[in-house]
């Protein structure tokens, strides 16, 4: 008796594990829209303080893509760095200007997240290399 | 018949509430289980959760904060990480595995050095550069599954504690900085060793069944902290307790190379200096990977070997910075203390003896560096773990993303300095010691200290020019995009 419900303890965490790790894994959405976004960084040498992020998106058909909510998140490669966010959702001909800051020298992450004006949502991440 | 005094301000086991826990037989066990917990956490988070490297638990602890506490630790009491040990537990079921199948036998002798810990402290500081360890969850998360994994199956066939004293990289870290620590395991009362007869401390106590000192560190003869895990198996033991964590002054056992119990001297052994090597002048190749200048050499080294390839170029700079610029200032320093002591010894003796005095300064360049990245990111901890419960289903509000450092980011520099300089003073204190120890006056013993304290200056200078670079969070990109 003991031992089953020891079996069952282990059979409980085991399953409990199981489940929270597939909580955790975070699959990148399958991207069916076929939009493509695009990342420019101004000035093109990045360097430590305020930039801009030129973000173009694309539809599968090759036309720009207006109306789109665009956030980008910065990171370091390095852990223990705050990570800088921005977004927008003004645009032009499909290109996104959002004002960001470089806030260390180093190798960063840029994830670009778009929410399209039908509401799917594309992500894509950028490495850059910024100079001290 | 105890050793022990009510309280005593020197020695933390009598101190109330750290005292009673420490004393407290399981304490240790407690400690590690907790540290266990954790690991299981990080392993968890490394593996499976987010893959940026500010974003996951894996990096942020690991990088963070264990490397951060860690030397805290070792500058304010000493090699408290080996006192709470996660690989310890899973280790002890290997024992007990190993014992029962009969697969336990003493390490053989030739084996018995500080080699297999000198090249795998070499090859993980090249690894580590290599493929950007603090950059990738998952491959911090596997660093940790084959440390549990080795230390596993070197305790399934070996008796004692062989991994703590012959392989595990981060407990030679920890005896090497100990070696500056303010405390140490020392017996109480060197009267009462000498009645003593059961020697438990070393022997294990029969009543208790306590096991003894598993590092062969036998009390009355241990002076310092070399391979001493601060387990505090000893205290247990000793019928008398005539053991305490007691104070003393930091760097003061580097101003003698005496015989140690269960070690020798340390200047006799090339496999200590080899030790010493790798973890001093590995501090600052591992400081200097985080610099803008390293980029210029790396693509100045590339264009000569004709490679774009990053590991023939790292492992140029590796082998130069081990195995070339040590020995060079080494044997030019003791060369010239030779000369200026007159005393019929050979370079390499003499450079063994005083490379002792480096210690506190390769700690201090640790100390800089390690604090460095504690105190800009310590409190990441919090957003980084909120969106980990989050993600795991336990709501835990909006990550504060926004937090990080724990000082003022202009405070930085100072601080880094400063340890720079206790370093330095304690290294300048060491070799000053050593000196007047080992010569017959004051006057040879100050010129034979002089060249030993230029060495130590430069290595000083060496180190502000690397902490002065405004530290640049490298990573996964080799040679540009
Ligand atoms: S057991 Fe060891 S430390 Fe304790 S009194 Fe005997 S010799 Fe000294
Ligand atoms: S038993 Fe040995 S390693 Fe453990 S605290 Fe005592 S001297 Fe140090
Ligand atoms: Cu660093």
């Amino acid at each position: 008796m003991r031992l089953s419900f020891q079996y069952f303890l282990c059979f409980f965490l085991l399953s409990l594990t199981l489940l929270t790790a597939c909580g955790r894994i975070q699959p990148a959405p399958a991207d069916t829209t076929g939009v493509q976004i695009e990342l420019a960084v101004d000035p093109a040498s990045p360097a430590v303080g305020p930039a801009r992020l030129l973000v173009t998106l694309t539809g599968p058909d090759g036309q720009p893509i207006d109306g789109a909510t665009v956030e980008v998140e910065g990171n370091m490669t390095h852990a223990g760095m705050t990570p800088v966010f921005a977004q927008t959702t003004a645009s032009e001909q499909g290109r996104y200007t959002v004002p960001f800051e470089w806030t260390m020298a180093g190798d960063w992450i840029v994830t670009v997240r778009v929410t399209l004006p039908g509401g799917e949502q594309v992500r894509r991440e950028f490495p850059v290399r910024v100079g001290g | 018949m105890a050793a022990r005094p009510a309280f005593a301000r020197h020695d933390l086991l009598t101190w109330p509430l750290v005292g009673p826990f420490l004393r407290w037989r399981f304490s240790r066990r407690f400690l590690q289980a907790v540290l266990l917990a954790v690991s299981a956490l990080i392993l968890f988070d490394g593996f499976l959760g987010p893959q940026q490297s500010p974003k996951n638990l894996a990096t942020v602890t690991v990088w963070i904060h264990y490397r951060g506490l860690v030397v805290l630790a070792l500058l304010l009491v000493g090699n408290l990480f080996c006192m709470a040990c996660p690989f310890m537990l899973p280790r002890e079921a290997a024992r007990w595995l190993g014992r029962r199948l009969g697969l336990q036998r003493n390490v053989p002798r030739p084996l018995r050095s500080k080699w297999p810990a000198v090249i795998l402290l070499a090859l993980f500081f090249y690894l580590f550069e290599l493929y950007d360890l603090w950059a990738s969850p998952w491959l911090t998360a596997w660093v940790i599954a084959t440390y549990f994994l080795t230390a596993l199956v070197i305790d399934l066939f070996f008796r004692g504690a062989a991994f703590c004293k012959y392989v595990c990289p981060l407990g030679q870290f920890n005896f090497m900085a100990a070696l500056a620590s303010p405390g140490e395991i020392r017996v109480r009362e060197a009267a009462v060793c000498t009645t003593c007869r059961t020697k438990d401390c070393i022997a294990g106590n029969r009543q208790t069944g306590q096991r003894g000192c598993e590092l062969w560190l036998f009390q009355p003869g241990k002076v310092g902290n070399m391979d001493c895990t601060f387990c505090l198996d000893c205290v247990y033991a000793c019928p008398h307790d005539n053991i305490g964590l007691l104070a003393r002054l930091p760097t003061q056992e580097l101003w003698s190379d005496p015989r140690r119990a269960g070690i020798g001297r340390l200047g006799r052994r090339l496999d200590v200096t080899a030790l010493l090597v790798v973890l001093i002048f590995g501090a600052y190749l591992n400081a200097f990977g985080m610099i803008k200048p390293v980029y210029a050499l790396e693509q100045w080294l590339a264009a000569r070997l004709h490679t774009t390839a990053e590991a023939p170029v790292l492992l140029l700079i590796f082998g130069v910075g081990l195995g070339v610029v040590p020995p060079l200032l080494l044997a030019t320093a003791g060369w010239l203390s030779r000369l200026a002591s007159g005393r019929r010894e050979s370079v390499r003796e003499t450079a063994q003896y005083f490379i002792l005095s480096l210690v506190p300064l390769g700690f201090g360049m640790w100390l800089a560096h390690y604090a460095f990245h504690f105190l800009t990111g310590a409190l990441t901890l919090i957003p980084v773990t909120q969106s980990f419960l989050n993600d795991i289903g336990l709501p835990a509000g909006e990550p504060l993303w926004q937090l990080g450092p724990i000082v003022p980011a202009d405070w930085l520099f100072p601080l880094q300095a400063f340890f720079l300089y206790l370093g330095t003073f304690g290294s300048l204190v060491a070799a000053f010691q050593l000196a007047v120890s080992r010569y017959r006056t004051r006057q040879v013993a100050l010129r034979a200290f002089l060249p030993w304290a230029a060495l130590t200056l430069v290595m000083l200078v060496a180190a502000l020019w690397i902490m002065f670079q405004p530290m640049e969070m490298r990573g996964t990109i080799f040679l540009g995009l």
